[in-house]
This record gives C-alpha cells, structure tokens and sequence, in this order.
C-alpha cells in the first residue's frame, strides 16, 4: 500500500465525517429552530405546561377583593388553580392545560383567564430586567393580581335565582357600564376540564356564556325598541290614547290581538299600552314607522353588532335582510319574528334607557394594583348613542308604569323599591315553553344600576323573570352602597 | 510532546461542565454537589494522565486528551442531573475511563502484539457475544439480552467486539494489503482479491453480524458494518469494496426487514413518529420535542424535561444535551467529535503499517458511533440503540472507547 494511497483514502473519509457532522448540525437546526414552534405547541408536549406551571399566576379578585381563581400550591412544583365561586365560571373563566385549543400564551382558555393572561402571568409590566430574570436566570415568574367589578355576592345571588334553570342574568352599572354580575347557566367546573372534559354534544352546552353569546327572540321587552323609535320620530306620544284592548287586527298578513290587557280593559294610554304589553298597539306602531325607519332605531341600538367587551360576544340580528316588513315587521315590533339578541344587548339597552340614551361600553376589569393598567384596561365610557336625552326619559317613565301598575310589578314586589321594568315572553314555535325576560333598572329616579334576565324556555316573563330582575337590583343598589347582599 | 498547551487546553476543556455544575450548585440543583465532586476528581485524574503521557510518550496529539475530558466531564455532569442513582457507578467508571486511556496509551507491550493475536481476540471476543444468547440479561423485559453479568458487574461484549473487530480488519488488511490493492480478481465490471484472502475478513465480518442480528442488536450491528467497510475502503482505497458492501448491506438490511418486527418498527418510526407518539415512536418524538425546547441556549441544566425521554441517560443523552444546554450546547459537542474523528485520522497518517490502520480504524469507530447515535435521536437516520462515547451512562462503552483511545495517543507515537 502506498503513503499516498493510504493518504488520498483516509483524507476522502476525513471529507465524509466533515459532511456528516454538517448534516447533523442541519438537522439539529431544522428540529430547533424550524420545525420548534410547532413541536412545542404538541399536547403531548408536557414542556410548555411545565414552563407555564412554574408562573406564580395572579389572583382573580371581585370589586371587593374577594377571590374569584387563584392559584394554590399544596406541593412544590404542583400548582393548581381553585375558583371558589362557581356562579362566576363564564366571567372568569379558566386555564386548562389539556382542554382547548389556544396556540399561544396556554393550551385552552376562557373568559378573564384568557383575556387578561398577560397581566396573570406576569408578561405585562415585566421590564427588561424581568425579562432577564425569568428567561435567562430562570426565576418563576410573578403573575398580577386582577380586580373585576363583579360582585362575587351578585354572582352567587343570581346563580341562585336562576338555580338550576337555563338562563343568564347580566347586571350593569348605569353610569360607566361596569359589569356587576354576569352569569350564565349551567356552568362547569372550571378545574376540572383536564380531567373530565365536558362532551361537546352535551345539549345543555354548559361551556356556553349565555350572557355574552347566546342569541334569543327577546319578546316583549323589545316593545321598548319599537316605543322609542315611535317616540323618537314623533309619531306618538306616551299620553296619545289608544283602543286595542278587544280587537284583533291583521297587520301585513299577521293577524295580532293586543293579547295582554287586563281583561275589561279596552281603551288606554300608549304608556299603558307598554305596561300591559298590548302587541296590537305595538305592530301598528312598527308598521307606521315602516321597515327603514323601524330598523333604523333598532340597529342604533347595537343590535346587529358584537359589543365591545374583553370577552367573546356575538353579534344579534334584527331579522334576515335587516329590514324586516310586513309581517315580519309587525312581528318584530313586539319582539317575535326573526329577532335575535344577547341577554348584553338587552342589559345595554337597560342601561341607554336608565342612562341619558347612551349604550355605555361594558367593561369588566376595575383594577391591576401594582401595575400601570391602563393599556389594558377596557374602553370605558359610551358606546353609542342608541336614543335621544329625551326620548330616554320618556321610555323610564314608560318603564317605572310598567313596574308599578304593569306586567313588570313582580320586580318591584320582589325589590321593594320602585324601579322600572319590563317584561318579555318569547314565544318559539312547537311545543316549547317561551323564553322568559326581563329588564330593567333601579332606583326608579336617577337609576344607578340596569339589569337583562333570560330564563330560557323559563316560562313567562312576568312570573319569572321579572322577580329575579327585582331582586338582583335591590341586591345590586345595597351592593353599591357597601351593604351586604343576602344571599337568599 | 509540549506541556504547557495540553494542560491549558485540559483545562479549558474541563470548565464548561465546571460551569454547568457550579451554575447547578449556586441554584442548589440536587445535583450539583455531586457533579462538583465528580468533576472535582475527574480533572485532577486527567491531569495526572496527562503527566505521565506527556513523559512516556515521545510524540502525541496534545488535543486527543483535552477533546476527551470535555466529553467525560460533560458527561459526569450529565449523568449527575439524568441519573442521580446511577452517579456514583458512573464516577467510579468515568475514572477507571482515565486508566483505561492510559492503559491504551502507556502498557510496556509493542502494539504488534494486538495484531498477532488477532484471531484469539476474535474467537474470544465472538465467544462473549454468543454467551449473551444464552446467559444474556435483557435491560428490560423482553428486550435484547445484551449484558453478562458477573458478581454484580454486568458488561455489554458488543462493545470489546467493536475494538476487537478494528484490530483484526486492520491486522489483517496490513497483512493483505499489497493483494487488496491490486486486485486481479474480476468480477464483472469490478475488480476484487481472490475469494479465499477475502475469506477469514467475511467470516468475521459476517459472524459479528449475525450474532448481532440475532440478538436484535441493531445499532452494534449497523457501527460493525460502517467500520468493516470504512477500513476495507481505506486500506484497498477501492471504490468497489464500498459499492459491494453497499449491496451486501442493502441486502441484509432487506432481509431484515422482512424477517424481523424490531427492524419493520424502527424503519416505520423513522419515517413517521408522529402516527405512534404514545407508542412506538415515544421515545423519538420526545426526543424531537425536546431539542425544539431548548432553543439556542437550552433550558438550563436540570432546569428542562429530558428525564421523560426513556433511555435519556444513555442512548438518548445527546437529546438531554440539546434540551438543557441549547443548540449551542449540542453543536460544541458534534463540533468535538469531528474534530476528534479528524485529528484520529491525521494520527493515522503520522503513523505507519499496523498503528496507522489502527488509527484509522479507531476513529472511524469513535465516530460513527457518535454519528450512528447522535443521527438517530434527532431522526436524520433510522433510530438504533447504542450509546454516546465518552458521555453516556455505561461502564464497558466508557472502558472501551477510552481504552481506544489510548490506543489512538500511542498509535502515532509508535512508529
């Protein structure tokens, strides 16, 4: 064998172990910083849940600093969150790790946990040196306390109002659109979706926030829609006098009867007309107004639209091509036909009418101490101006009828206070029980709280709404004041 | 042999895993004052190899050593945070490692003598692996029996049968070197030796193969074949012997495949982990996602989740190392090992007649071996089980691939 044969071979192989390493290197490459993300993102992947399981995340608080989630460390290494009130699951929501398909900040979340996650894990206001602290040195990350405005005591005493019914309540502060309570029910057991993942053909769809993305007909209690646009365009007057009480009409091919009057009781105000919901009044109403006019009023009053709200929301409708007619339009007039809302439209409508006319933008987030919150924080203030200074007073006049002398007078039994109100019983087809609503506001004078109650398939509104409606704004007004709320 | 470069290099070599332990003790890992104590033995035992290598031996390449001790302090360090049981086994190992290099590269016997008792090493080395077959322990139940063991120390004869395999190819293709080269035996278009030189080098070859097969030990099979046909290529420098090696590889492989479900699954698992992650392709895909969760930097040591990667302080180490000590980390080590197999094979062309192919053939095991391993746990090629030299847990890979390389020091000086 000759040196330089012996040579050439060896120098051939040295150039074959320098290809293969530069090809592991390539490979290493590819699975490290190509192909990373999406090997990170991986269920099986137990790495990202041991990195986000290492945060000290922050508290979820009520506007009185009871505790909503928090997180609790009974061994080292193994944290677990606990939500106390279970009546606040669709507000606060949850953190799984297994359940849902979030992609970035943690497997699956929902509600406050997701909307606020960057202020729970700490990410917000960490600064460089924060930064440096968590990434390169490895300290566990702190997570912000949060302050909601809920109530946590509203929550439980809308949760047992509604008991173990379908339904949702939302509570809304008049003045800046804090929301106070909002529930949904069923609800789920927000620490246990990892381990028993709620079945996504359930019927009940307790992952659903009623609140914020169920879409309902609301019934009669959009009677105050179509009263505003009267009064608004000026063709009637709360005091104008009507005669519906025994007679039925047919209005664009709808044959409607007043329905709801009192029985004897066959001439009377358009104020009347509101509190016993007389369904005849109303459609003749509509139909005067006519399609562009009607819809015009309806939409100002954000009803095709998703309010602005840190939570997913969905958007209502106020019938297939937006301007319902004829029938459809006598129908949705007083509230039935293809109309679809939230129970926070109808809770933002509450508080526009409560208000000066303006649908406030709700908000949920009071506070993060410690932490220049600001960015974060909800939009607060006004939405949109849904009606006039004026025709707002005129509909509270309206309203404190109804609760007083009208269908709503089970909320003000069950408050003890005078308040307005009004109440709504969907009708659906078949053999279904309607849906039953309330809205409403307190104190009847100066209204400082508005709330929406849906019972679905609850029944009737009057009988069963409107008693849950009442007592929430007692609840809510004692609440305000820094009185407790009795939790019945 | 210059003194003052090779303990400075030492040195230098050694404080990367100093940093990766101290770093663990000041954060009070658990492991970290076992690594420092590890390591805090270790580095002196280099030191004092280097000593007696740098008297005895006239010439040596003055980066063999330092190259080792980074690997074997870095594994120390490793196998404190995978394998905190295992440690203490582990340091005695690493350490007996440090005699095993000196052994290879000090004991007063001429290197001759390795080559002209080739034949009993094979037979004896064949012997071991064939006992494994009937008084084999499996590593777990129903597993390859791949370890003897003897009064509570077990030992793995597939890795001797590597070293033993290297010295008879390369006592052997000394001998036939001049026949091999020339080549008047056609066979079609190429041309070879006649079949009865060629004989006692298939017998071997062969026989190693098969016992491997049959004991399911794909990986020691595969690092045999690439060794017996790297030095066949190096000592013929004919093309032909690669092409037909290729073939006869193809073939087996083909048969293989066929005629065994372990080699079906790791084939099926090379080419798609992701259908069996729970089963099958576990420990692969937990591999992969641990190197995307390092990053560039890494986790940390102790800080990320390689303990999930079953085999992780053995076969799989090097996913460890790209998980807690980065990108960066896992290069630096493929880095060490190309330039470990590169200065081997500089020493063997320093060297001559049986040392030089003895070097040749050395670094070429070293380095597949790496390549074999490091390749599979991050699915450039099919998965197969061996370990990482110098770094993963296992007292007869330590032994052999230090003892190799001791070998490797004095291959060049003797000449």
């Amino acid at each position: 064998m000759s040196r330089e044969a012996f040579r050439a071979a060896v120098l051939g192989l040295a150039r074959a172990f320098v290809v293969a390493h530069v090809l592991l290197l390539l490979t290493l490459g590819y699975w490290g910083v190509v192909r990373a993300p999406r090997l990170l993102q991986r269920g099986d992947n137990a790495r990202w849940q041991a990195f986000e399981r290492r945060i000290a995340r922050g508290r979820i608080l009520d506007r009185r600093g009871q505790v909503l989630a928090e997180t609790v460390t009974e061994q080292p290494e193994l944290a677990t969150r606990r939500y106390p009130h279970p009546s606040a699951v669709h507000v606060v929501g949850y953190q799984a790790w297994r359940y849902g398909a979030g992609l970035s900040a943690s497997y699956g979340s929902a509600g406050a946990e997701g909307a606020y996650d960057a202020a729970l894990r700490g990410d917000l206001g960490l600064g460089l040196r924060g930064m440096a602290a968590a990434r390169i040195l490895h300290r566990p990350q702190r997570g912000h306390d949060l302050l909601l405005t809920i109530d946590a005591d509203l929550q439980d005493l809308a949760a047992a109002q509604l008991a173990d019914r379908e339904g949702a309540v939302v509570l809304l502060n008049v003045s800046d659109g804090a929301v106070l309570a909002m529930a949904s029910l069923p609800v789920f057991d927000p620490a246990a979706l990892d381990q028993s993942p709620p079945d996504p053909d359930d019927p009940r769809s307790p992952l659903l926030n009623r609140a914020t993305q169920g879409r309902y007909p609301p019934g009669s209690i959009f009677k105050a829609v179509t009263l505003a646009a009267a009064l608004e365009e000026g063709l009637a007057g709360l005091d104008d006098q009507v005669t519906d009480g025994d007679r039925a009409e047919w209005l664009g091919g709808l044959e409607v009867a007043c329905g709801n009057n009192p029985p004897g009781v066959l001439a009377f105000s358009l104020e009347q007309a509101f509190g016993w919901s007389c369904n005849l009044t109303f459609a003749r109403l509509g139909l005067q107004l006519g399609s562009e006019r009607w819809a015009r009023h309806a939409l100002a009053f954000g009803i095709a639209d998703a309010p602005p709200f840190p939570l997913p929301v969905a958007a209502g409708s106020v019938g297939t091509d937006e301007a319902p007619s004829g029938a459809e339009l006598a129908g949705a007039s007083f509230g039935q036909g293809r109309l679809l809302v939230t129970p926070l439209h109808m809770a933002l409508l509450a508080a526009a009418v409560a208000g000066d006319g303006i649908l406030p933008k709700p908000y949920l987030l009071a506070d993060v101490p410690g932490v220049n919150w600001r960015r974060l924080a909800d939009d607060q203030g006004g939405w949109r101006r849904a009606l006039s200074p004026g025709g707002a007073e005129q509909l509270r006049r309206a309203m404190v009828w109804a609760a007083a002398e009208g269908w709503a007078r089970p909320a003000q039994d069950a408050a003890g206070l005078a308040l307005g109100g009004k109440t709504g019983t969907a009708q659906l087809d078949g053999n279904q029980e309607p849906h039953a609503w309330f809205i409403g506001f307190a104190p009847a004078e100066r209204p400082r709280v508005a709330v929406a109650v849906l019972l679905v398939n609850g029944g009737e509104g009057s009988r069963e709404a409107a008693p849950v409606g009442g007592r929430m704004l007692a609840a809510a007004l004692r609440a305000l004041d820094g009185q407790p709320v009795a939790v019945r | 042999m210059p003194g003052r470069p090779l303990f400075a290099l030492l040195l230098l070599a050694w404080l990367p895993a100093l940093a990766a332990a101290g770093t663990g003790w000041l954060s009070q890992a658990p492991f970290g004052t076992a690594a420092l104590v590890g390591l805090a033995t270790l580095g002196p035992a280099f030191a004092l190899l280097a000593i007696l290598v740098r008297r005895r031996l006239r010439i040596a390449d003055p980066l063999l050593l330092p190259l080792a001790c980074f690997l074997m302090s870095l594994g120390l360090v490793l196998q404190a945070r995978l394998a905190p049981a295992l440690f203490p086994r582990h340091l005695f190992w690493s350490l007996a490692g440090v005699a095993a290099i000196g052994a290879g590269a000090l004991l007063p016997v001429p290197l001759r003598l390795l080559s002209r008792y080739r034949y009993t090493w094979a037979l004896s080395a064949l012997a071991l692996v064939a006992l494994t077959l009937v008084a084999g322990k499996e590593a777990s139940p129903g597993g390859p029996r791949l370890w003897l063991e003897l009064g509570g120390l077990s030992f793995q004869p597939a890795e001797p049968l590597k070293l033993v395999l290297v010295v008879f190819l390369a006592g052997y293709l000394e001998d036939k070197q001049d026949l091999l080269a020339r080549g008047d035996w056609k066979f079609g278009p190429l041309r070879l030796i006649p079949w009865p030189y060629l004989a006692p080098l298939a017998v071997m070859l062969g026989s190693s193969l098969l016992l491997l097969a049959v004991q399911r030990d794909l990986g020691a099979a595969l690092l045999l074949y690439g060794i017996g046909l790297s030095l066949l290529y190096v000592a013929s420098l004919r093309f032909s012997y690669v092409l037909l090696g290729t073939a006869a590889f193809i073939a087996g492989a083909a048969q293989l495949h066929s005629r065994m479900p372990v080699a079906r699954i790791r084939l099926a698992i090379w080419l798609d982990p992701w259908s069996d992650a729970q089963g099958y392709g576990y420990q692969l895909v937990q591999a992969l996602m641990a190197v995307a969760g390092g990053g560039f930097l890494g986790s940390g040591l102790g800080l990320g989740q390689p303990t999930v990667i079953p085999a992780v302080h053995t076969d799989f180490v090097f996913a460890a190392i790209a998980e807690e000590l980065g990108l960066a980390g896992a290069a630096a080590v493929v880095l060490v090992y190309a330039i470990l197999g590169l200065r081997g094979l500089r020493g063997a062309l320093r060297a001559t007649g049986f040392a030089a192919l003895l070097a040749a053939g050395i670094s070429i095991a070293l380095t597949l071996q790496a390549l074999i391993i490091m390749g599979g746990v991050i699915k450039l090629i099919p998965l197969t089980g061996i370990t990482l030299p110098f770094l993963s847990y296992g007292g007869t890979s330590l032994i052999t691939s230090t003892f190799m390389l001791g070998l490797l020091l004095r291959a060049e000086a003797e000449r």
